[in-house]
């Protein structure tokens, strides 16, 4: 766990941010302590607390005193708002630019799109679907 | 989080009750060895002579010299180190050596002098006489307190000499401890002839009474003593220890 | 005795430490920062071992000062109880049962906990009866992980003491380690030549070499530094122009070189056109490259490093 190249720190911080957007952490919901994420994964609790900084300072989780880490409420809504604006930075505009450069007409692109939005492929539900009554995880 | 934290004894206080029980220990075999030697051979010499007209416990008074001698160098070969490396100052075992030790050789002269008068007893009772044939001031009819005094100083000098030797060898290993030693063991071996001087003509009032030897023995052996543990002192509180092995 | 609450930190000021015409440590200043596990990484004889002998007071330095938080530890009654240097050879009391062992320590210990003794012994299988002269490499080893960690000292400094235990033995060291560290923060420096095992443990690291000091700094900046630059021989060639060159290798006409030095937005997407790969370097080979001789024997000739 946690062997990618980028520092741990950013690895634990990514991971939970990853969590809060699939809904595997909820709102005011206990993230684990420093400790715990020491003796689970065999790491120095210094390690998990530096990525518990960012997440706090990014408005991801905050700190109840003498209790711990809670996911912000809220902090979903921001990530993904946040994905959202990335996302038409970082995939939708290099698909442009690399339509235009290989000379498709945009108006194809659009097209195909349409067509794979209406017959997606089996994958995780989207993020926004309302939670099923049934399906409420913890 | 709290750190509890154990009400802990003084070091001080701590090192002198490890060394001193260990040193207890010691002495009870020693003497349970000592007085079932003394009582066998009594008995041997009362089958072979008929009678017993000397005292066989003040034979054990070599014995009672050199084994804690011996317990002194131990006690620094065994626990200086350890001592340190606890995460306790030189300073500390310094003073817990020094009290158990003198200690120690109180206690021998305590249990030597009932021993010792407990076979006069003995022997008064059955008819003999109690002739020490060892070279010290105490003779059949010296009192008890003179006997203990004289015993006290020796046996404290001993043990003094023992932490002393132990030291030396701990710092300026095999070779300087040996060489050293007329100057570590020298002192104590001095004391015990002093009382010799009765037997020669010494010149000075002192000598010629017993009060007179008694007293140059007793001081020359509290000074032997109060140097020793000076010098005891200075080495242990400079004392680096050697890289691990 | 009152429970230390804030943890104790570090300082070398310009220590020497010399052993007859043997130079352990030259002239190093350094500061360890209170509360974090420090990694003390160097080849033998580098001069680690010595550096715990001075700060547990078992030496005094030939020259400088050595501060453990704030005060010279020499015959100092209020830091020396604090400070436990466990070294290899082990400073126990070799002709007494672990038993009677324990009960000397605890007693010289403000700290000691028996609940945490207890309940290493049992992971490390260790039997109260049997004596340290008795033991295996291995057990001697885990005795001294069992009085390093109960003692609680708020300066624990563990020298190699993973010497003869088996991978799941050291793996469970660690856990109890962190696992204690979590509970009863304090200062901890951890010597191993394991550096992949013990990376993730760290959160600083000072590395040695032949009694100079080559780094100190952060875990994750020192690693950030590592790079790997991958590719054909003249694009690698190029890109590492001008930085500090760790190590090369060379399969066909592929480079494989490793440098040290933070990279630039800018530097990664050169890298990514010249179709380079950059990849991280383990903090091991980062200190097998920065230790090399080849590139530290620029040191004075005459100072030798001693493991002492």
């Amino acid at each position: 766990m946690f062997d990618g190249r980028d520092p741990v720190y950013l690895q634990i911080a990514d991971q939970i941010r990853q969590d809060v957007l699939s809904g595997a952490l909820e709102a005011e919901e206990q993230v684990m302590s420093t400790t715990q994420y020491a003796t689970t994964f065999r790491i120095n609790p210094a390690t998990a607390a530096k990525a518990f900084t960012q997440l706090v300072d990014e408005g991801v989780l905050y700190k109840r005193r003498g209790v711990g880490m809670f996911v912000a409420p809220g902090a979903r809504e921001r990530l993904l708002a946040e994905a959202r604006e990335s996302f038409f930075a970082d995939t939708v505009d290099p698909v442009a630019d690399a339509a235009h450069v290989l000379g498709i007409d945009i108006e194809d692109v659009v097209a195909r799109l349409r067509v794979r939005a209406a017959h997606p492929p089996v994958v995780a539900a989207p993020v926004d679907a309302p939670e099923s009554a049934a399906g409420g995880t913890r | 989080m709290t750190t509890t934290v154990t009400t802990r004894p003084s070091p001080t206080a701590h090192t002198a009750r490890r060394l001193g029980e260990a040193l207890l220990t010691m002495a009870g075999v020693f003497w349970a060895i000592a007085v079932v030697a003394v009582v066998i051979a009594t008995l041997v010499a009362w089958r072979v002579a008929g009678s017993v007209d000397v005292s066989i416990a003040v034979y054990a008074r070599q014995a009672a010299i050199w084994f804690p001698f011996s317990l002194g160098i131990l006690v620094v070969a065994a626990y200086l180190r350890v001592h340190i490396a606890s995460g306790m100052t030189r300073r500390t075992f310094v003073r817990a050596a020094l009290l158990v030790e003198v200690a120690a050789g109180v206690g021998y002269a305590a249990v030597f002098t009932a021993v010792a008068l407990l076979e006069r007893a003995i022997h008064d009772a059955l008819g003999w006489e109690s002739v020490m044939t060892e070279i010290q001031l105490a003779d059949e009819s010296t009192s008890a307190g003179v006997m203990l005094l004289e015993l006290a100083v020796t046996f404290v000098v001993a043990n003094l000499s023992g932490l002393l030797v132990g030291a030396v060898f701990h710092r300026y290993g095999a070779w300087g401890g040996m060489l050293s030693l007329p100057l570590t063991v020298g002192p104590l071996v001095l004391l015990l002839y002093i009382p010799g001087a009765r037997f020669v003509d010494l010149p000075g009032i002192w000598t010629t009474t017993p009060a007179g030897h008694l007293a140059l023995a007793v001081t020359v052996g509290t000074v032997l003593a109060g140097a020793m543990a000076a010098v005891f002192a200075a080495i242990v509180l400079r004392l680096q220890l050697p890289p691990a092995p | 005795m009152t429970a230390a609450t804030t943890a104790w930190g570090v300082e070398l000021q310009h220590v020497t430490q010399r052993y007859g015409d043997v130079t352990a440590l030259d002239d190093v200043t350094l500061t360890i920062r209170a509360g974090t596990i420090t990694g003390l990484l160097g080849r033998n004889g580098s001069g680690k071992s010595t550096m715990g002998s001075l700060l547990a007071a078992f030496r005094r330095p030939t020259a400088g000062r050595v501060l453990v938080d704030g005060e010279e530890p020499w015959e100092n009654e209020r830091v020396v109880p604090g400070v436990c240097f466990v070294r290899e050879s082990g400073d126990v009391l070799d002709d007494y049962s672990l038993k009677d062992n324990l009960a000397y320590f605890s007693g010289a210990r403000p700290w000691f906990s028996h609940e945490l003794a207890g309940e290493l012994l049992d992971l490390f299988e260790l039997d109260l009866q049997r004596k340290p002269s008795k033991l295996s490499r291995g057990k001697k080893s885990a005795f001294g992980i069992v009085v390093g960690l109960a003692s609680r000292a708020q300066l624990t400094i563990l020298d190699e003491v993973h010497l003869g235990l088996d991978a799941p033995s050291r793996y469970a060291f660690y856990d109890a380690l962190l696992a204690d560290y979590a509970e009863h923060p304090r200062t901890i420096v951890l010597s191993s030549h394991l550096i992949d095992e013990i990376e993730r443990l760290l959160e600083e690291v000072v590395v040695l070499d032949r009694g100079r000091v080559l780094v100190t700094q952060d875990v994750e900046g020192l690693r950030a530094e590592g790079v790997s630059v991958t590719g054909p021989a003249a694009a690698v060639a190029d890109f590492v122009a001008g930085r500090d060159v760790l190590a090369t290798q060379r399969l066909g006409g592929t480079t494989q070189t490793t440098v040290r030095g933070a990279l630039l937005e800018g530097d990664v997407r050169r890298a990514r056109e010249a179709g380079l790969e950059l990849g991280p370097v383990p903090l091991q080979d980062l200190f097998v490259h920065l230790t090399d001789p080849g590139r530290t024997g620029g040191a004075g000739a005459d100072v030798q490093g001693a493991d002492r």
